[in-house]
């Protein structure tokens, strides 16, 4: 009988259990501190790499309206007042076309319109559908 | 229970992480191997171990994401320099003395503001100034305007950005205009010009240069010739603030204060300021830092209740400083000071124990400070020359007699120094006996120092020294270190003596291009 008990109480779920819950409760503290040191060192490391004063941080970058007002400038192309070489800069429009514009100009008076391109030989509805975005009156 | 391999096995996997990543992964499962085997099989190590063991994993992944936070952080500092943008307005102050460069003078300097086009874009970082003139003093605000760029690497192989990286410096700016802005000059640079006014009190200007290298590491007076003798003759590390300054201040002030009955809480925290601020005075070099570190461990334990021990200081020291910055791995001044301490740690004794058997054998009560000086410099050396071999490509053969010298005569050096710069300033007529026994003693240190600088076997070249090589000198220091822990004198003896043949033989088949 008593050796029963002594099976039941050394070899059995139970003291399996028991064990376990010792080693936790013997062990937890140190894998607690264990783990807080990893991660302070860790989250130390973070705020150094990232968040500290040292950290080289952007405090401004170009805004897409500033990119694409920065990029229009240039590329808009008054028709009424641009040379040959101005013209030159607008898709679909080489040399020879762009002094047919100024030709234009020299003979009909200025444009009203952008739209106006078509009356020019070499510049149709698709042309100019590529030139209005870069054209101004 | 012991855990303390903790350190050690976070400090590896900070290694790996930042010198090899790809090899993460590999040590990460060997952890995990080990520490299941640990928990599933009681006698894989010993039961005091167990704990460590299982936990092995924890700290080596913890030192590997350390160092991937660390390599994962954008530097838009650097990506700016890259494009080369031209013209730019940097705001910031200085932190490094002014130093000669190439042409004119070069300085590190924190940013606080960089502008393009008249308008700010960048916060933080640092970057390194050129400029044909550099009246500045560190802490000093000033604004530079000039154009930035990365650094390159030398056509001799140096990786500059690489050793850039160490100071957490990102770009090179080749100055046109610096200015000063506001009155305000910062208080490290006064002491830096307070202290060259208070040494020029009766010293003459080459002994002067050598005390400021010694006090405050700035070496930018120090004349070409006599630093050129300093490294030939295997001294130089007398005028970098390391360990060795801040052991001789450490325990100046700490001695000093006990004298006058001061409990030991306010000893260890009086100690622990002024050597912090020694420190921040004088640069903070990594090599300072780690032994600020390594004296505020020293100091607290006693008053926490915990053992003093070396070795375990030593790898939690390498675990924090590098956890806050990696890329110290790659700095030699930090490579040299913790190969030095670790040597000096791991193979004073058995090298003590050779010297006693050899050297001293024909004296009879041979005094114990002067085998402690010859083995502890012998394994400094040992320890270090492998580092030196394989970056400056030249060993000093006769460093470990000039160091019989030079360090013991550094202390009183050091310490007179800081009270010639302390008189100088307070009581100008206290500095000039103060500063003439110093000139007397650096007198010394420079006639020994170019004395055998001049022999024609100073020094040795030792061109194309690789990471194998140096591991191969090591390699032969590691049956010593656990020789000392399981052999009798004698055979600690032996084994040492080894070590010095196996260290002769590396440096003369290097030397000769062999290797």
């Amino acid at each position: 009988m008593r050796y029963e008990h002594f099976e039941t109480a050394t070899h059995g779920p139970g003291a399996r259990r028991q064990v376990r819950t010792g080693a936790l409760a013997r062990y937890g503290p140190h894998v607690i501190v264990s783990m807080l040191v990893v991660i302070v060192l860790a989250g130390g490391a973070l705020y150094t790499a990232r968040v500290s004063e040292g950290t080289p941080k952007v405090v401004y970058t170009a805004s897409l309206e500033e990119i694409e007002d920065d990029s229009q400038d240039p590329l808009r192309v008054d028709i009424n007042t641009a040379d040959v070489e101005e013209l030159d800069e607008l898709p679909e429009v080489g040399p020879s076309t762009a002094e047919s514009i100024v030709q234009y100009r020299q003979t009909n008076g200025q444009f009203s319109t952008v739209e106006e391109l078509e009356e020019i030989p070499g510049i149709g509805p698709a042309t100019l559908e590529k030139i209005a975005p870069f054209a101004t009156v | 229970m012991r855990l303390d391999l903790w350190a050690i096995l976070l400090t590896v996997g900070v290694v790996i992480g930042t010198v090899a990543p790809p090899l993460a992964p590999v040590f990460l499962v060997a952890g995990l191997i080990v520490a299941v085997g640990a928990l599933g099989w009681r006698n894989l190590v010993p039961t005091q171990w167990r704990l460590m063991a299982v936990l092995a994993p924890l700290f080596t992944a913890g030192g590997i994401v350390i160092a991937l936070l660390h390599a994962a952080t954008p530097d838009p500092l650097a990506e700016l320099a890259a494009m080369e943008p031209g013209e730019i307005v940097l705001v910031g102050r200085i932190a490094s003395p002014p130093e000669r460069s190439g042409f004119g003078y070069m300085a590190d300097l924190r940013l606080e503001h960089l502008l393009y086009e008249g308008r700010e874009v960048l916060r933080g970082g640092g970057v390194e100034v050129f400029a044909g003139d550099l009246s500045v003093g560190v802490g000093d605000r000033i604004r530079v305007e000039g154009e930035i760029s990365r650094p390159q690497i030398g056509q001799d192989g140096f990786d500059y950005a690489r050793y850039l990286a160490t100071k957490r410096i990102s770009a090179l700016v080749e100055a046109t205009s610096v200015e000063p802005v506001g009155e305000e000059r910062g208080w490290i640079g006064q002491i830096h010009r307070r202290t060259d006014v208070a040494l020029g009190y009766g010293l003459r200007p080459r002994e002067a240069a050598v005390v400021r290298g010694m006090v405050l590491g700035d070496r930018s007076l120090m004349p070409e010739g006599l630093e050129k003798a300093f490294q030939r003759s295997g001294v130089t590390h007398v005028l970098a603030i390391s360990g060795q300054h801040v052991v001789i201040l450490a325990g100046v002030i700490y001695f000093s204060i006990r004298l006058f009955a001061v409990p030991p809480t306010i000893r260890a925290g009086v100690t622990l300021g002024l050597i912090w601020l020694y420190i921040l005075v004088a640069g903070a070099p990594p090599s300072a830092i780690r032994a600020g570190v390594v004296a505020t461990f020293v100091l607290a334990a006693p008053l926490l209740g915990r053992q003093v021990s070396p070795l375990h200081f030593m790898s939690t020291m390498l675990a924090l400083v590098l956890s806050y910055n990696p890329q110290l791995l790659y700095s030699t001044g930090f490579q040299l000071s913790v190969a030095a301490v670790f040597g000096i740690l791991l193979l004073t004794r058995p090298l003590k124990s050779l010297v006693e058997h050899t050297l001293l054998r024909p004296v009879a009560k041979p005094p114990r400070q002067l085998s402690n000086l010859i083995s502890v410099s012998l394994a400094a050396q040992l320890a270090t020359s492998p580092i030196v071999a394989a970056t400056f490509e030249q060993v000093s053969l006769v460093g470990l007699f000039t160091n019989l010298v030079a360090v013991p005569i550094s202390g009183p050096i050091l310490v007179l120094g800081l009270l010639g710069s302390l008189a100088g300033n307070v009581f100008p007529l206290l500095a000039y006996p103060l500063n003439a026994c110093n000139g007397f003693l650096v007198t010394i240190l420079i006639q020994s120092a170019k004395g055998a600088a001049s022999l024609p076997f100073a020094s040795v070249t030792t061109p194309g020294v690789t990471l194998l090589l140096v591991g191969l000198l090591y390699a032969g220091c590691v049956p010593p270190i656990f020789a000392e822990r399981v052999f009798s004198s004698e055979r600690r003896s032996l084994w040492a003596a080894l070590l010095l043949l196996w260290s002769a033989l590396w440096l003369v088949l290097v030397s000769a291009g062999r290797l």
